[in-house]
């Protein structure tokens, strides 16, 4: 199948950003101050972070919907493990087995 | 170290700041904290300085290890305890109230569960008294068990919500009595 570049490009603009979720002002302080950094592997430094800035119900919120989604990723890949498992071999592959 | 710790460790000391910003202030140096989602060291070490400044929280702490059965008992008691437990007294004569009946009581038990429930491992007692015969008899105990795992942070975390339970409480009673009595008046 031909790709039109133009076209997709043009597909992916309409695409809407990515919105974080509406949340208070502490949520989405610890949002980007502790949870995007390391998601992206960079280092935190507490020191400039303010306490005031959120409670600790704003943590346990966070902490809790990143162990939903963790669980929702397990299941998921427990899911396609099973899929492949089941799976017939695609029948080019069927020498190589 | 992983995002679960790392958020673990940010919690607790956001629960100390609230609980007690002058201790956090004294003992919590932030400008040395730096974390990495492939750091190890920082962990242990805040972890265990976590549970000093827990501990530090209650004015009496004792603790004792039974060799013979692997038990480590710790003991907490503070003022606060002792004034909860005086007030929560207070009330109940107030209304004509046992202790088994009284909410206060009862909502310290409850705290207790909430907060140390969470191990197989670990148990706790409570004891508390409207009239104390000597210092700090109001108190509560935690009994480890010494050879199997139990969360570190979950107790920290429970020490300082308790902490944080018993200081709210008193301040609450405490209007609430008085409250009380300028309607009696």
């Amino acid at each position: 199948m031909k790709i039109n570049r133009n076209r997709l490009l043009e597909e992916l603009r309409k695409t809407p950003a990515y919105q974080l979720p509406e949340k208070g002002d502490g949520w989405r302080y610890v949002h980007e101050r502790l949870y995007a950094p390391f998601m992206h592997n960079r280092e935190i430094s507490l020191g400039a972070l303010d306490f005031m800035a959120f409670t600790s119900d704003d943590v346990l919120e966070l902490l809790e919907e990143f162990y939903d989604s963790f669980m929702r990723q397990l299941a998921f890949n427990e899911n396609m493990k099973s899929v492949l498992r089941s799976a017939a071999p695609l029948p080019s592959a069927a020498p190589f087995l | 170290m992983n995002f679960e710790e790392l958020m673990n460790i940010i919690y607790l000391l956001k629960l100390l700041y609230e609980v007690e910003p002058d201790i956090f202030r004294e003992t919590v140096n932030l400008g040395d904290l730096h974390f990495a989602s492939d750091d190890g060291y920082y962990y242990d070490s805040i972890y265990e300085t976590a549970l000093e400044i827990s501990d530090s929280l209650f004015a009496y702490v004792r603790n004792e290890f039974y060799d013979r059965r692997g038990i480590n008992i710790t003991v907490f008691s503070d003022p606060l305890i002792e004034e909860y437990f005086r007030l929560a007294g207070e009330y109940g004569k107030a209304n004509g109230m046992a202790e088994a009946e009284n909410p206060f009581f009862q909502a310290a038990m409850e705290e207790m569960r909430r907060n140390f429930n969470f191990s197989y491992s670990l148990t706790w007692a409570l004891k508390g008294y409207a009239e104390p015969k000597r210092p700090y008899q109001s108190r509560f105990a935690l009994f480890v068990d010494e050879y199997e795992y139990v969360d570190i942070c979950g107790i920290a975390v429970g020490l300082l919500r308790m902490y944080q339970f018993f200081k709210e409480s008193v301040q609450e009673m405490a209007e609430l009595l008085s409250r009380k009595e300028e309607c009696a008046a």
